[in-house]
């Protein structure tokens, strides 16, 4: 489905994306993850054809930079920095939609945007932040496509739209034909609805696996202080202090002797997240 | 076909105000002016008026119209002056639409949103250049039509109180060859303004600034015209300035001269609309027009590429 390789992007000088390859196969929900100016948001618009970047990139088997609205007629996409222009009314948003995107379902479109709070003769300029989102995003998952690419759809939203939306996102959109690719700040929020992960660091991917891998890759053991100095023996790749304990991250299966120390569980995406983003910083 | 008709109508519901408040409202100009105000219509012969200067209103001709067939001949050179303002307005409507279009997506940041839907930055250009010299002048054309139905009928009612013949005045009235006068000096301008439009789409495309952009590209291309060809008129100011405005009668120019050679004819003779169409007509027989032309599309392509890498990067 989406397939890169080998892919650089410069500004100037400065080095956005490093040599970045990867494979999204059909019915996964990919959560890119990065701290900001990582190069999601880059990736991304190489992945759709909004910027241009070196190498080879294929998307639902298209060249993005040379078939860009072709793919946008079967990908849809929220970007971070969409803004719906101010003097368009909800409704004509429905209308230019359905008006220029040939997958559109008006009907589908309505009845989620009926679940909200957007009046569909306001303009978009007289709405609040979240329901801008409710009304894009409602729009957007009306949309049968079989790829969405999500950049922080949820930006703005409060933690209910934020919870609502990513049921829906399961519910209304996703099946096994189809994929999600979605970058977000709220790790602890998409955990649950991931099938994988991808971290990018410094325009590098750094990491590319599913949430059954990551589970076998990765566990996490707390320890009280006495035994903090026997954990970091085990070369722990991250370490963050409790209340009297101290928890520990290490990458690959639980060894016996980290066993020995404690509980092994597997470590929240975040905390690993929070790990890996942290090595050699 | 769906698709393009909605990239026209996003472009209406944007910029509602120039396409249609301010046609009406100019509607409403013209009725105004026809009932209590004066319009100095100069010493153009078909008013009566043969002196030099002699300024007369379009209220006092009304007024003073009779059901004779030489009231009704002026009436059809009125009528098409009414235009005038209406197409003045809408050249500085056209002018400012051409100038904010590609930029003001940008300006907004919604050009993330209109670039995430499978649209063209071809069909985005194209529906833009067909928004502004199309649609604003058919809008514009409208409304001509509705002042000048206006006008008829204010003179209709007066007849009517006069208790004068109004089927004989009207027999002389000819509108279908006034509009067809204002459908082929439209034609003219169209073609004639296409170096114009791309010229502005251009700057619109490329800057964030675009008035202040165009005005300075247009005094550099004016210099360097003048320090190459020793004159200043020839080439930029016929392209963007001149094949729009004087190759044809939308604007008033070159009518005085129509009328007088008309007025020479001797009323009776007088073929509206080939009159006021004839400049027009012979500036499409002009090899400069088509050059004008050629260009405007090259700098309409340019615009395309301009924005599809602003938009990329």
């Amino acid at each position: 489905m989406i397939s890169l390789q080998n892919v650089h992007k410069n500004y100037g000088k400065h080095q956005v994306l490093k040599d970045i390859s990867f494979n999204i196969e059909p019915g996964s929900i990919v959560g890119l993850l990065g701290p900001n100016g990582a190069g999601k948001t880059t990736l991304i618009r190489a992945l759709l054809g909004l910027s241009q970047a070196q190498g080879n990139i294929e998307v639902l088997s298209m060249n993005p930079a040379h078939q860009r609205h072709k793919l946008l007629a079967e990908v849809s996409h929220v970007s971070d920095v969409a803004v719906l222009p101010g003097w368009l009314k909800a409704g004509q948003v429905v209308d230019y939609i359905e008006g220029v995107h040939p997958r559109f379902d008006r009907q589908k479109a309505m009845r989620l945007l009926e679940q909200t709070n957007v009046k569909m003769d306001k303009k978009v300029k007289q709405l609040s932040k979240g329901m801008v989102a409710q009304l894009h995003l409602s729009c957007i998952l009306a949309i049968d496509v079989s790829l969405l690419i999500l950049d922080e759809p949820t930006l703005g939203l409060d933690i209910l739209y934020r919870k609502q939306f990513y049921q829906q996102l399961v519910t209304e959109f996703f099946d096994q034909q189809k994929t999600i690719l979605i970058s977000s700040h709220q790790i602890d929020e998409l955990e649950h609805i991931l099938s994988h992960a991808m971290f990018i660091k410094q325009g590098e991917v750094v990491l590319h696996q599913s949430m059954e891998e990551i589970s076998d890759n990765f566990c996490s053991v707390t320890v009280n202080e006495a035994q903090s100095d026997l954990a970091r023996k085990l070369q722990p790749i991250y370490e963050k202090p409790g209340l009297g304990t101290r928890g520990f991250i290490f990458e690959g299966k639980a060894s016996p002797d980290i066993e020995a120390l404690g509980a092994v569980v597997t470590p929240s995406i975040s905390d690993i997240f929070t790990a890996i983003m942290q090595e050699n910083k | 076909m769906q698709k393009y008709s909605t990239l026209v109508k996003r472009e209406c519901w944007e910029h509602r105000t120039s396409f249609f408040t301010v046609p009406l409202l100019l509607i409403l100009f013209v009725a105004l002016i026809v009932a209590f105000g004066e319009i100095n219509i100069g010493s153009f012969s078909p008013f009566g008026s043969r002196g030099n200067n002699e300024t007369i209103s379009i209220a006092q001709i009304v007024a003073n119209m009779g059901s004779d067939q030489d009231s009704a001949m002026r009436l059809n050179y009125i009528l098409y002056l009414i235009g005038l303002p209406f197409f003045c307005i809408m050249l500085l409507l056209m002018n400012s639409y051409f100038l904010g279009s590609l930029r003001d997506d940008r300006k907004d940041k919604s050009i993330y949103f209109w670039n995430s839907m499978p649209v063209s930055h071809t069909e985005t250009v194209l529906s833009k250049l067909f928004s502004g010299l199309v649609l604003i002048p058919i809008a514009t054309i409208i409304a001509v039509i509705v002042a000048q139905l206006l006008v008829i009928a204010i003179v209709y009612i007066r007849l009517l109180l006069n208790g004068d013949d109004a089927s004989l005045f009207f027999g002389n009235v000819h509108i279908f060859e006034v509009w067809l006068a204002v459908g082929i000096n439209y034609m003219a301008f169209a073609i004639g303004s296409l170096g114009m439009a791309g010229f502005l789409l251009l700057c619109s495309a490329y800057s964030l600034r675009p008035f202040l952009f165009s005005f300075l590209i247009l005094i550099g291309l004016l210099v360097c015209e003048y320090l190459l060809t020793g004159q200043v008129n020839q080439i930029v100011m016929y392209a963007l300035v001149k094949a729009p405005i004087v190759t044809n009668h939308m604007f008033g120019n070159g009518l005085r001269d129509a009328f007088q050679n008309s007025s020479t004819a001797g009323i009776d003779s007088i073929n509206i609309s080939a009159t006021l169409s004839q400049h027009a007509l012979s500036s499409l027989t002009k090899i400069h027009m088509w050059a004008t032309a050629a260009f405007g599309l090259l700098l309409i392509v340019a615009a395309i590429n301009v924005r599809k890498y602003n938009s990329s990067e």
